[in-house]
């Protein structure tokens, strides 16, 4: 199915929750919003899922005006979308009719068969005659997630699935998700928080910043060039410094204060000392004891500031040192971090307060006002 | 001391060996209280259901209106049953006065406030949560309000007890529309009044202990609800 919004707002009581929201749902793909909590997240979500109405704009299923349906048609069209929401309501009986309700609502002639199936698949057969009020905030989303899965949905809204939960649920929520979408074909939409699991999972990821999307494009769009300083923060680029552009030697560079920094001609900043933002990746920085003869165009001496170990990779802070050359410098702080492996660590040998080179291609940095 | 126990010696002796009189009056006292919150319920359910999951113009001002009425004396509406059934009033042609009709439609009047305001808070409650599970679920309109009734019957019955208590232990008003006539209105609370103003403790004495007994089953039975309840 498809689903659209065009120009959608929402205000409760005159305070605009969502302004001007347009965005396409990838069909059978994994949709990621993400955005900090109180952005707007499930507002949306429950626009898009026919739960709410929005106060201006249009939403779109495969084609038609959602406020020119009939109660029937939505109906008809809300049996094909799935939601879970972030807390699931649990309904007052055993887990086993919790799944069963929606079923038992379409008169599906196979409700114990999917309703075992769905246990089996959430790996809860065990508690199936436990009360749906005394289970675990892991067991709920299963159950959560279970009971909007046997209904077979086109598409599938999950309100932060796997906020709080312990490893087994969450592994096992994973799990289903990339299942439904790899095998059923099912259209995903996942609201989180969790940036690692929108890079992981998002086919299209939409950032949500106080009621605006401010950035969507595919994950890798969106995670190496964010186009702006909220983005940038948001999915932890690492790297992100203000700077100003200046023309050295006929060359577009960005002065950072301590260093200066090649970047790939950029045709909108043809304006010096225009204020921008800077981002650049961790893993797209190299660490050398000598000095680099490469292509890259931005190569640096820095101090080992700090060091930690982050489960297996090492990220790796460096403060710039000031070339001799360059003697207008301003001492403003401008931390790198690289990222590296352990081994890499321990063959080079680095420790805090050591000095390294670290170089970097000016492709790899991304300009945004 | 003397008097009471003997009182209480006798009533019991009533109670014991089912008193044709006494077992009568219980008998009326039930079921013109439990009729009269049936009825009340059929109007209450549906109103509260509507304020609670409905949003339009003028919810919050019936919510705030029925909120004030619980709070109008039983008296002041016995006085308004009395005159709108009395036979000169618009409704005297029904000859309703002095019947056990009368005490029914007075004893609902009273019971539709309390019973409303009660199950409104605790549809308001939970109604919105499962409502917007209902319907994500698939849930048609219909669908979606047994489901919000299911999830909150111990809370709904709860109401209809509260009610009940309400209504059953009401004297005035029964006593102005009712009339007290034996075997025709007398129930347990206007024969408490009318034997204890005669000095005859007996049967008065009789009647509080089922009152007293009917107390005690309803605080019972509320509080095994809501134990089961969530």
């Amino acid at each position: 199915m498809n689903i659209e919004a065009k120009k959608v707002c929402k205000s409760f009581n005159g305070k605009e929750v969502l302004r001007n929201i347009d965005m396409e749902i990838v069909e059978s793909k994994i949709n990621c919003v993400i955005g900090p909590n109180g952005a707007g997240k499930t507002t949306l979500f429950k626009i898009l899922t026919l739960l709410d109405k929005a106060t201006w704009g249009e939403v779109y299923f495969d084609g038609s005006l959602s406020c020119s349906l009939s109660p029937e048609q939505k109906l008809k069209l809300r049996r094909k979308i799935g939601v879970v929401m972030q807390n699931p309501f649990m309904f007052n009986t055993s887990v086993w009719e919790n799944i069963a309700y929606g079923l038992k609502l379409r008169g599906d002639n196979d409700v114990a068969g999917k309703v075992e199936e769905g246990l089996k698949i959430i790996e809860l057969s065990s508690i199936k005659d436990q009360s749906g009020l005394t289970l675990s905030s892991g067991e709920v989303q299963r159950v959560a997630l279970a009971r909007a899965m046997v209904l077979e949905p086109e598409v599938l809204f999950l309100d932060e699935p796997m906020a709080n939960l312990d490893p087994l649920s969450r592994k096992i929520i994973e799990g289903l998700i990339l299942k439904m979408e790899k095998e059923d074909n099912v259209t995903i939409v996942m609201a989180t928080h969790n940036l690692l699991q929108a890079r992981r999972f998002g086919e299209r990821v939409f950032v949500l910043r106080q009621g605006e999307i401010i950035q969507q494009g595919t994950a890798e769009e969106v995670f190496h060039y964010p186009n702006s300083s909220f983005a940038a923060e948001f999915v932890e680029v690492g790297n992100l410094f203000k700077g100003k552009v200046i023309i050295e030697q006929g060359t577009q560079k960005l002065d950072l204060g301590k260093i200066k920094v090649e970047i790939v001609p950029h045709s909108g900043f043809n304006k010096t000392r225009t204020s921008v933002f800077v981002t650049l990746r961790p893993e797209d920085i190299l660490l050398s004891l000598e000095p680099l003869h490469s292509s890259a165009r931005n190569s640096f001496l820095g101090e080992i500031i700090n060091i930690q170990d982050r489960g297996g990779i090492i990220w790796v802070t460096l403060e710039p040192i000031p070339r001799l050359s360059d003697p207008k410098t301003e001492s403003v702080s401008t931390p790198f971090v690289a990222v590296i492996t352990k081994r890499s660590k321990e063959e080079m040998g680095l420790k805090v307060g050591m000095r390294v080179y670290f170089t970097f291609k000016a492709s790899c940095v991304n300009v945004f006002e | 001391m003397q008097n009471i126990l003997s009182a209480l010696n006798r009533a019991l002796g009533l109670i014991i060996s089912l008193d044709r009189e006494v077992f009568s009056i219980v008998l009326l006292s039930f079921s013109v209280s439990l009729t009269a919150v049936f009825f009340s319920s059929l109007f209450s359910l549906p109103l509260s259901l509507l304020l609670a999951l409905k949003k339009f113009p003028g919810n919050r001002f019936i919510v705030n209106t029925i909120n004030s009425l619980m709070a109008v004396p039983a008296v002041a509406i016995g006085l308004v049953i009395y005159l709108l059934i009395s036979r000169r009033g618009p409704l005297g042609i029904l000859e309703l006065l002095y019947t056990p009709w009368a005490m029914i439609i007075a004893q609902a009047v009273l019971a539709i406030p309390i019973i409303t305001s009660l199950s409104h808070q605790t549809l308001k409650r939970v109604g919105s949560m499962v409502k917007e599970t209902a319907v994500s679920l698939g849930a048609s309109r219909w669908q979606m309000v047994v489901t919000v009734v299911k999830e909150a019957k111990s809370s709904l019955m709860v109401a209809f007890i509260m009610g009940f208590a309400r209504v059953i232990g009401e004297t005035g008003m029964t006593m102005m529309v009712g009339g007290n006539i034996k075997g025709a209105t007398r129930v347990m609370t206007t024969a408490i009044a009318l034997e204890t103003m005669k000095g005859d403790f007996e049967l008065a004495v009789a009647l509080g202990i089922v009152l007293l007994i009917v107390a005690f089953l309803v605080n019972i039975i509320l509080q095994a609800i809501q134990g089961a309840g969530r």
